[in-house]
């Protein structure tokens, strides 16, 4: 990921807008979850440069966008984790396969 | 609306920390998926097919024991509200390129007559967009989901009525949305059920009540809209 600049974070924001504006009830929807075990049974996971990368960008979006906007929402988080994913999981964005909003 | 047991801020940072522990799982939301949008489901599952895999009941196990020998990363396309056409339209797409679907299903929305369908969906928030069944039932029926079952997708429950947790939701409310449904819905199968996810996700923390009635119910996860959480 680039340098989170304000011409990042401007490209970011008009994709969580923009995503915010599809036909949620019947389209695929990309995105990330996190596997949690409440039991303490699970045993350490070798490294992983794939999540450690997810991790770090996540964070610094959300930090730069509090820093911009304000306390973040819980919708906020969602919709950062959709474009995140919508970027990341295809080699195009993924919301490119789905028609975009007329009005 | 997603209501979170801690601040967002802390839920970040600990999304960021499970990310970073190699919890991260890629899914495909999916509600209603109209046969008006096939084409554009089967070409993103096409393009998915090529870089991940599927994973079936018993996968979570193995992603909570650290994965599996496959370097393909895991991609699970959840189906969510029961509706008749995740069936005849997604179902068969997800075949072909290999994927396993995770239906959630509200129990009772299966034993709503036809008639009723529509009028119940509209009251439950359940968002049924073009009308493809016209006087039809618009909801899966007990023996289509047995056979998706039966073909190697995973069934899981979304509450009875697809209702939304908050911290103050009544004991009796809470019994018929997480117990009563757990019953129809094996009742229905005609096999266990072992995951949960309410309207809106809530995740455990969020109501002590609710989290002691899903583990004396026999859940073993709860799925929300930031986690999957193993819960015994």
């Amino acid at each position: 990921m680039t340098d989170i600049d304000d011409a990042f974070l401007d490209a970011f924001e008009h994709d969580m807008a923009e995503l915010s504006r599809r036909p949620y009830p019947e389209i695929g929807v990309a995105t990330y979850l996190v596997a949690e075990d409440l039991t303490g049974e699970r045993p350490a996971l070798p490294p992983d440069p794939e999540g450690e990368a997810l991790a770090r960008d996540f964070a610094a979006i959300i930090e730069a966008l509090e820093r911009r906007n304000g306390t973040q929402t819980s919708a906020d988080i969602a919709r950062a984790i959709e474009v995140l994913a919508d970027r990341t999981f295809l080699d195009v964005h993924f919301s490119s396969f789905s028609a975009r909003p007329t009005t | 609306m997603i209501i979170l047991p801690r601040s967002p801020k802390q839920t970040a940072a600990e999304l960021a920390q499970g990310f970073r522990a190699g919890g991260a799982l890629r899914l495909l939301n999916f509600h209603a998926t109209p046969s008006t949008r096939a084409k554009e489901y089967r070409r993103q599952i096409a393009a998915c097919a090529e870089r991940y895999r599927g994973m079936g009941e018993g996968g979570i196990d193995a992603v909570m024991r650290g994965g599996t020998d496959d370097p393909r990363p895991v991609l699970i396309p959840i189906l969510f509200e029961g509706f008749r056409d995740n069936y005849d339209v997604l179902l068969p797409i997800l075949e072909e390129f290999g994927f396993r679907g995770w239906f959630f299903v509200p129990s009772h929305f299966l034993n709503v007559p036809v008639t009723r369908q529509r009028i119940f969906a509209a009251r439950h928030n359940l968002h049924y967009g073009p009308d493809e069944y016209p006087g039809e039932r618009i909801v899966l029926s007990w023996a289509e989901l047995r056979d998706a079952r039966a073909r190697g997708h995973f069934v899981a429950c979304h509450s009875r009525n697809h209702t939304a947790l908050f911290a103050d939701t009544p004991d009796d409310i809470l019994h018929e949305e997480i117990v009563t449904s757990k019953e129809e819905l094996e009742q229905g199968l005609g096999a266990s059920v072992d995951t949960f996810c309410y309207l809106h996700g809530a995740e455990f923390g969020l109501n002590p009540r609710a989290d002691r009635m899903l583990i004396a119910a026999g859940y073993r996860y709860l799925l929300s809209n930031f986690r999957i959480q193993k819960l015994q």
